[in-house]
């Protein structure tokens, strides 16, 4: 089957020389070759009678490729050749062990079959891995016995050659050509297009520009079949060069009426919360708002028994299937995704919820009142609250076991989600605490507050790896770690929005004065920035704009 | 030590280790399967006596070698073109044979030798310019001036600027 669509591509590929080599060695065959199976069996082939039909098929189909010429890659998937000869020697052997043993055969049709097949094209599990192998594997095993392990000889002429003027992008198998090709970096493979046409086409692989992506780019986490790698690497070569240069298009989205506190975003809509007591979702191609979530905005106020929050929207995460904001209305509510319908409340804390987040199975929220609570995500039942804080907990972060948390007392505390036990305690910053960020990995913390540094934490150790002193000029109101592309973005009261480079702090960006008043929230991904203001605007800093194939991306 | 026969394409017959014959994973499950030390020679249809001498010296060098790790894109095996001392000195051969030993790698199965083989041809290419490539592996070119300026133009993203 893979036969069938493999070797003709592989024939197309054989240039015009090595076709014409392969012609003469099919037409003129050595008469004296002793490398064809067919030798070995003919040797044994008086001895069984077994030995003696393979030996006359082999025969058959030897004189059969003769004929038709370079076709012989096309011929019988059904007939390995490369093994013909370990077939064949496998037969003589249980034949003289069945000699030997003086007892009869059991049934071994089926046993011959497998294991010529399993020889043929290598180990069963790797078919299923790269399924291109097996019929790979299957065509170089036609093609050396019929001449092409010879080829190379031949073409070569005089052994001491060191250019051998064959093109191994034609004579070696696709999987061997992909393989070589995966350990260059772009600019090789590049290079590579511009050999030859038989250069080009093998550089151009999907395959090989995945490895090139992912050396280059870290491990894509989205879907990764049916992919233009290569499109891919152009996009995101275009999109650093546009974060080097902090080269982007900037986009107002007006609408709130008052500070806008919270923000999250994904490829179609940016969610808002507001001190308008709204929360606002946003087509983020077009910037128009789609939906506006607040009592005052319900055209069938009757309907929702959850009710609309009655404060302030200070805080919001969503997934694919839920939101969850808090506010200062003590409040938490749940609404379910896509439709915005509010379904649960997580009543619990005394004071304004400050910050929330959530997994698979838990919501974590934090307050003014100093607790952290833990809610159970499919019932709201609160499960545990989490003490130790000496003042508001402003900002609060769920990964896995861990939560992270921190506060106005100036200190950052790590909790076991089970246990509910504080484990760590990171103290240093001499200033309450805004915000705080834990990396995917749970190996780093990213933290800032009034004391205007941004300072980063070994989660393991316990201990400061480094501080950025007066990242802003005022207090840092908003964090964002972006684990994959190394980069901390931060936005201040001092009106900015910075981004630093999180291997050692360095600043790489600076948006300041964007906004007409303090920044209060700023998130990023890879093509964008989008951050909230007291001036009730949300700002998208666009660096996609108009990049050639940005659908190979994130289409 | 128990030790069996191989028998190269133009009919030289050599006399292995076992252990060492098993670097390739084709003789090793076909010795699997048929459950004891066979006596006669073993046929290696693809493979010449120089080469084969050659793949049997690299597995001699490396048959206590741990087995390579079972996950075939592990970042080590994938990202490093990194090769250790005694494999590139063994690699520096005419570009016939290190063709001829990376075939055959393939058809024995000795992913180990397959990897230092592709690793190899991935470093004679790495950093070169088209036309150094095309030195080095004695390759025509053959794209028009047209043909060459299209690519150049599709490839313009990736220049520094």
């Amino acid at each position: 089957m893979s036969d069938a669509s493999g070797a003709p591509r592989l024939r197309n590929r054989i240039s015009t020389r090595a076709r014409s080599t392969i012609t003469r060695i099919l037409r003129d065959p050595p008469p004296k070759r002793n490398d064809t199976p067919l030798n070995f069996t003919e040797n044994i082939a008086a001895t069984t009678s077994v030995s003696e039909d393979l030996a006359h098929s082999s025969r058959t189909n030897d004189v059969r490729n003769q004929s038709r010429g370079p076709r012989v890659v096309q011929d019988g998937s059904d007939d390995p050749g490369s093994t013909s000869g370990i077939q064949s020697w496998l037969l003589k052997l249980r034949n003289v062990n069945r000699d030997r043993q003086a007892r009869s055969v059991t049934p071994r049709g089926g046993f011959m079959n497998t294991v010529a097949q399993g020889y043929s094209s290598g180990q069963g599990k790797e078919r299923s891995h790269r399924s291109s192998v097996g019929s790979h594997r299957k065509v170089l095993g036609h093609l050396i016995p019929s001449g092409f392990g010879t080829m190379l000889n031949s073409a070569g002429g005089n052994r001491r050659d060191s250019c051998t003027g064959i093109d191994i992008m034609t004579v070696f198998p696709v999987e061997i050509v992909s393989q070589i090709l995966s350990y260059l970096d772009h600019n090789s493979l590049l290079s590579c297009e511009l050999v030859s046409h038989s250069w080009r086409s093998a550089a151009l692989s999907s395959h090989v520009w995945r490895h090139a992506f992912e050396a280059e780019h870290g491990t894509w986490k989205g879907r990764s079949y049916w992919r233009d790698w290569k499109s891919m690497f152009e996009v995101k070569t275009t999109l650093n060069k546009r974060w080097l240069k902090g080269q982007v298009n900037p986009t107002y989205l007006k609408g709130h009426t008052d500070s806008v506190y919270c923000v999250q975003f994904d490829q179609e809509k940016i969610i808002t919360g507001s001190r308008d007591r709204t929360i606002r979702v946003w087509d983020i191609a077009t910037g128009e708002c789609t939906k506006i979530i607040g009592s005052a905005h319900d055209p069938n106020p009757g309907s929702n028994t959850i009710g609309y929050h009655k404060g302030s929207i200070l805080c919001l995460q969503f997934d694919d299937r839920i939101l969850v904001t808090g506010s200062s209305d003590h409040t938490c509510i749940v609404y379910s995704l896509p439709d915005f319908e509010p379904f649960l409340t997580l009543p619990g804390h005394r004071m304004g919820v400050l910050d929330v987040c959530f997994d698979d199975l838990h919501i974590v929220s934090c307050s003014k009142d100093t607790s952290v609570c833990v809610w159970e995500r499919s019932t709201g039942l609160l499960l545990s609250r989490l003490r130790g804080h000496e003042g508001p907990v402003n900002a609060v972060q769920l990964r896995g076991n861990l939560v992270a948390s921190a506060s106005g007392d100036a200190r950052i505390k790590l909790w076991d989600i089970e246990s509910g036990y504080c484990v760590r305690t990171f103290s240093g910053h001499t200033r309450g605490l805004a915000c705080i960020q834990l990396s995917e990995d749970c190996k780093t913390i990213v933290s800032g507050g009034n004391d205007q540094s941004i300072r980063v934490w070994d989660v393991d150790s316990g201990s400061l790896r480094y501080e950025i002193r007066d990242a802003h000029k005022s207090l840092v109101r908003s964090l964002y770690l972006d684990s994959q592309n190394g980069r901390i973005i931060s936005g201040s009261y001092d009106q900015s929005v910075r981004v630093w480079d999180l291997e050692g702090g360095e600043s790489l960006l600076n948006f300041p004065r964007w906004h007409g008043s303090w920044i209060l929230a700023a998130r990023a991904d890879d093509r964008r920035i989008v951050s909230t203001s007291q001036d009730s605007q949300v700002l998208v800093l666009d660096f996609s704009s108009e990049i050639r194939g940005l659908g190979s991306m994130f289409g | 030590m128990s030790q069996i026969t191989l028998l190269s394409s133009d009919n030289v017959e050599m006399k292995v280790d076992k252990e060492v014959a098993e670097r390739s994973i084709l003789i090793k499950n076909m010795l699997e399967d048929v459950g004891e030390t066979p006596d006669q020679a073993i046929p290696i249809p693809n493979v010449n006596e120089g080469v084969l001498r050659k793949v049997i010296e690299w597995c001699e060098h490396h048959r206590n070698d741990p087995p390579p790790p079972a996950d075939e894109d592990s970042d080590s095996r994938k990202k490093s073109t990194d090769i250790e001392e005694w494999d590139q000195k063994f690699m520096q051969v005419d570009q016939e044979m290190l063709f001829e030993i990376i075939l055959a790698a393939n058809y024995l199965d000795i992913k180990p030798l397959l990897d230092v083989g592709c690793k190899t041809v991935a470093n004679m290419i790495k950093g070169k310019s088209p036309e150094e490539i095309r030195k080095t592996f004695n390759i025509q070119n053959d794209f028009t001036p047209e043909e060459e300026d299209q690519i150049r133009r599709e490839n313009e993203w990736a220049e520094d600027r």
